[in-house]
């Protein structure tokens, strides 16, 4: 076996190594404790520096190093000249670089490099955006260069439409990058805004003047670059379906209407001297400037929320003083003023009338539209046709299934229900994982449209008996709902914002699996609740019927609770005023 | 070949390699334009044919190797049918100027190639004599890989793939990126190509897809996978780069190999030495010089010297008469002279492909030439001593596969229980004499005054035939069954 080269035996390689690691490790500890013993003295000289240096291009991510250098570099700012201090701020940017490629990702060098660059005389940005370039060219999803880059940008004032182009460029190489396509959501609207009023940016780059603030436009871009947006999406969703960042940036091009603030309704009770107030979104009635103005006179009154779970909720409650409204012959006019959103609105409770409101209908408001989008509907109606066109040759895509769902309730959430059932059913079974939150949306979305067909059908009931509900949302919008069927659907509980139907008096929803009654709470104007074949299962589960004045019938057949012994009298003693009572 | 030297070299094997060309890598090298040139005078001298000029793609006309045959013939030597000199394996070669003066005499705006301009920069770029890429995922790159000898060249990612379709050039859409950003697709057919491509990337896992074509062609297949005319042109010419006619499996297999190599180094599945792929050979010829082998250019060998008794070559001599004892021989195929097929290689230089639509591109000067195939000979048809191995010359593939599993299969042969190409040892790894505990062994040293004896010629290749045989009779005649072979190739 002659001839062969001979080669050191791994476990002399691994002795070697060893050694040179001991080395280097006694090196390092000699050092750091050179440099702590320094800084405690508080030396701040270019002995100091090299040290930390030494140190930190091995260990870049040695906070407390950086901070001394830190703490040494503004101490030598103030003694040198200024070209001496550019010098050794740029020494420190090439210093800085090395440190980068021990780890592309290390806090403290990125951190470093922003403060440098922000000191620095006389900055060179363009070479800062290289280098930005080139580490994103080696891992374009590297955040921490993304926020630098961020800064660099503003802080150089690159023109929006080069780093539109910037953004293309990435998105060319690997579309599958959430920074590239959120950075385009922030530059759109400024270089295309909606409003036709200024000339398209476009056009004639203003390399002088600072880029528009993002919180002076609105977030909306114009149509012609929305257009050329679907198009760019479309491609990447089309050509890798299960990517989810085109996705989400693609709803995002769909838009998300901003609902407007106000008061939704006013409800008054003449019987229970009471006044019920809806919002568009959860206020804090103490602290949003809530005012109540009858006939002209202002009311000090105590807001209290539906349930005492919320300190915010779309719904407000307020006793008036005893004797104010009660005289049927009387006519008053009442005012909820929003002085917070200088917002109001008016109510009249004309003579005879028990009760009165006055509000905006759902179907007025479109209301459960606006999820989506107030894009055009010609709009909406190609971009659902794109999507059934992918659908076709990938009927299992979640991605896309969502998508259509959510672009058909944009444009007919009733005209599309049947359609829109059946494709949550395809998603529950091809995205199995997340077969509950379909479930959820599911039941939104059928809550949604039989509000409408409520609102349609002017009426005050609300019926949506078997059709697999998982949960229960928008109640601030059933505020005047006197009857309520939910049975034979997955509900577990009434959750606490059920205490917002205030005008309920009959409550059906036996066949489900309701363990929990939280929002039957002081609900003024019930009588009726029917519970069969629920999961009901202990007394104290009952205990919040008490606040229920009205409550006369109460159907408990089928639950767990009834197995109790003698619960017959433990419930007429919890329960005076139940005289129907059915176990 | 190369390959075989270093690995033999690589497990300590004495390895003396003869080429009687100036320059190394054989048919597999590059050259500069102006190298090229000399290179084709230097075979015309040796070629009385008339030159046909053919105006575009036409193929020259046959009647290729005579001249070849006869210098094969000259090497004739009675004891053994070895044909030991050689020009380029049978080259037959024409050379074309087509009308550079057009461009010259009407300069237009965009900067044009012109042939002057080909000749003054032809420094600049390298011309393979074969037409090869290296697959990202290929066995040569896993080779280069593996045995550390991607540490002696340097290479570069093929940037994009062209296609010639309708008459314009175009972008074949191959990556995920490309498809994305592809405007000549719609957005439907960027979906059925990119399920295409992922249903090809592990065909084996749905049979049922495809069973049904296992006896019809790829071509009928991609029928059936409702793919416009515009993705069947991409997926068959450029992805899997099949005929239409290879039945169904082997067009997924080329696909699935091709969409392997993807991303790997790149946006291509292709690699490129960055200085031609001559260099191949000559990165492995350096592994081989690093390990102790000897390197002759101009030099070759006139005859084998076979035993009598069990007829293997036992010796060869060279042509300044000297005889050197081996106990085997590698040769490449083009020494022995067997006239199989021909590639016809042309070369043509494109200005700008791709962004020249407006009319297609010019032809300013080919080249044609055949080079014999030999590499779907089976070695046995050769009728040769035991110990004499062949190696085939390049074959037609896009890729160099064939030809490493040739040589991997002579150095079986060889040796049959040494590891092929195992990892070079790091410089600092390795224990010179002295050095480490037990440093008796011989190491690089003696490799390199060894080296110089060689390049005299003569009796120094006398004394290093000596030195072979260490622990035994020192005789250079003798021949034993001794498990240190002399390799002797050429390129």
């Amino acid at each position: 076996m002659h001839g062969r080269v001979k080669l050191k035996s791994t476990a002399q390689q691994e002795e070697e190594k060893r050694k040179e690691r001991e080395k280097k490790l006694k090196i390092y500890v000699a050092s750091r404790d050179a440099i702590f013993a320094k800084r405690m003295e508080g030396v701040l000289d270019d002995e100091a520096l090299q040290l930390t240096q030494q140190l930190l291009s091995s260990n870049p991510d040695f906070a407390t190093l950086w901070n001394y250098r830190r703490e040494i570099l503004l101490h030598l700012e103030t003694v040198r000249e200024e070209d001496d201090v550019q010098k050794m701020y740029e020494a420190e940017l090439l210093f800085l670089e090395s440190c980068l490629k021990v780890n592309p990702k290390s806090y403290g060098s990125w951190h470093h490099r922003g403060w440098v660059s922000a000191r620095l005389p006389r900055p060179d940005w363009a070479r800062e955006l290289g280098l930005c370039d080139r580490c994103l060219s080696l891992d374009d999803r590297n955040f921490h260069c993304w926020d630098y880059r961020r800064m660099v940008v503003k802080m150089s004032g690159v023109p929006v439409d080069q780093e539109l182009q910037f953004t293309d460029r990435l998105i060319g190489s690997n579309f599958s990058n959430y920074s590239s396509w959120h950075y385009r959501s922030t530059l759109l609207p400024l270089l295309h805004p909606e409003s036709p009023e200024p000339p398209s940016p476009c056009h004639q780059p203003s390399h002088s003047s600072p880029p528009p603030s993002p919180q002076t436009h609105s977030h909306r871009v114009c149509e012609e670059q929305l257009l050329k947006e679907y198009e760019l999406v479309q491609n990447a969703f089309f050509t890798d379906p299960n990517d989810q960042s085109a996705w989400f940036y693609y709803r995002w091009l769909l838009g998300r209407a901003e609902r407007e603030e106000m008061i939704s309704c006013v409800f008054v009770s003449r019987e229970d001297e009471r006044v019920a107030v809806a919002f568009s979104r959860p206020v804090n009635a103490s602290s949003s400037g809530l005012m109540l103005v009858l006939d002209g006179q202002p009311q000090r009154v105590e807001w209290r929320s539906v349930h005492p779970h919320f300190r915010h909720s779309p719904v407000w409650i307020c006793e008036l003083p005893p004797g104010t409204i009660s005289d049927i012959i009387n006519e008053h006019n009442l005012t909820v003023h929003w002085t917070e959103k200088h917002t109001h609105r008016d109510c009249a409770l004309y003579t005879g009338r028990s009760e009165s409101w006055c509000r905006d209908s759902a179907t007025d408001q479109e209301l459960f539209r606006s999820e989506l989008s107030v894009e055009k509907t010609s709009v909406l109606q190609s971009e659902l046709q794109s999507c059934n066109q992918l659908l076709e040759l990938e009927p299992q895509n979640k991605w896309c299934l969502l998508t259509i769902v959510l672009l058909m309730r944009a444009l007919d959430p009733l005209g599309y229900e049947r359609e829109t059932l059946s494709h949550f059913q395809t998603l529950k079974e091809v995205d199995s994982m997340r077969s509950a939150y379909y479930g959820d949306l599911c039941s939104k979305f059928m809550i949604e449209n039989t509000i409408l067909k409520m609102e349609y059908a002017e009426v005050r009931v609300f019926s949506l008996s078997d059709k697999n509900l998982t949960m229960l949302c928008h109640l601030d919008q059933l505020l005047l709902v006197t009857h309520i069927n939910l049975s034979c659907n997955l509900l577990l509980r009434l959750p606490p914002q059920f205490a917002m139907l205030q005008c309920l008096e009959v409550l059906e929803a036996d066949d489900n699996a309701i363990e929990n009654l939280d929002g039957l709470y002081y609900l003024p104007k019930l009588q009726e609740v029917s519970l069969k074949n629920n999961q009901i299962s202990k007394l104290s589960d009952l205990q919040l019927l008490t606040s229920c004045p009205k409550l006369t019938c109460l159907d408990l057949r089928g639950n767990p609770v009834t197995q109790i012994a003698n619960i017959q009298s433990e419930l007429t003693e919890l329960l005076p005023s139940v005289t129907d009572l059915l176990i | 070949m190369s390959v075989i030297a270093a690995a033999c070299s690589r497990v300590g094997q004495r390895v003396l390699h003869v080429d009687r060309r100036n320059y190394y890598a054989g048919n597999w090298a590059s050259f500069t334009f102006n190298g090229l040139l000399s290179w084709i005078e230097e075979y015309k001298v040796s070629l009385e044919e008339e030159p046909v000029v053919a105006s575009d793609e036409a193929s020259p006309a046959s009647g290729p190797d005579a001249g070849a045959e006869q210098t094969q013939q000259e090497g004739q030597e009675g004891e053994v049918p070895s044909q030991a000199e050689e020009t380029q394996g049978g080259e037959k070669e024409e050379e074309q100027q087509a009308s550079p003066s057009p461009a010259e005499s009407q300069p237009e705006p965009k900067k044009k190639i012109t042939y002057t301009k080909i000749v003054k920069e032809g420094r600049r770029f390298n011309i393979d004599l074969v037409s090869k890429l290296m697959f990202s995922r290929g066995s040569l790159v896993d080779l280069l890989i593996k045995s550390n000898v991607s540490r002696y060249a340097e290479f570069k990612n093929v940037t994009r793939i062209l296609t010639y379709r309708n008459g314009k050039v175009e972008q074949v859409p191959c990556s995920r990126a490309d498809v994305f950003g592809s405007k000549q697709l719609t957005v439907v057919e960027k979906r059925m190509l990119m399920k295409f491509l992922t249903f090809c990337l592990d065909f084996e896992q749905h049979p049922e897809e495809y069973q049904d074509f296992s006896e019809h062609s790829f071509w009928d297949f991609l029928q059936t996978k409702k793919l416009t005319e515009n993705l069947q042109h991409f997926i068959l010419h450029s992805i899997a780069m099949v005929i239409p006619e290879v039945c169904t499996v082997e067009g997924l297999r080329a696909t699935q190999h091709f969409l392997r190599c993807l991303g790997r180094y790149g946006n291509t599945p292709f690699l490129f030495p960055l200085y031609g792929l001559g260099e191949i050979p000559q990165c492995f010829c350096r592994m081989c010089a690093v390990f102790g082998g000897i390197y002759c250019l101009r030099h070759s060998v006139q005859c084998l010297v076979l035993d009598k008794e069990s007829g293997k070559c036992k010796a060869v001599i060279d042509t300044h008469g000297q005889r050197i004892s081996c106990s085997h021989f590698v040769v490449e195929d083009g020494y022995i002279g067997k006239s199989e097929r021909y590639i016809t290689f042309m070369t043509r230089v494109l200005p700008h492909p791709g962004e020249e639509e407006s009319r297609g591109p010019t032809v300013l000067w080919a080249l044609y030439f055949n080079m014999r195939d030999t590499s779907a000979v089976d070695r046995s048809s050769y009728d040769l001593p035991s110990n004499v191995h062949v190696c085939a010359s390049p074959d037609t593939a896009l890729g160099s596969d064939h030809s490493i599993k040739l040589a991997e299969a002579v150095f079986r042969q060889l040796l049959p229980d040494e590891e092929f190409c195992p990892p070079a040892p790091n410089p600092e790894d390795i224990i010179y004499d002295g050095d480490g505990p037990q440093g008796e062994g011989p190491g690089f040293e003696e490799a390199a005054p060894a080296e110089g004896a060689g390049a005299q010629g003569g009796e120094s290749a006398e004394r290093q035939e000596g030195k072979e045989e260490t622990e035994g009779a020192g005789d250079a005649v003798t021949q034993g069954a001794g498990d240190e072979p002399s390799p002797t190739s050429e390129e």
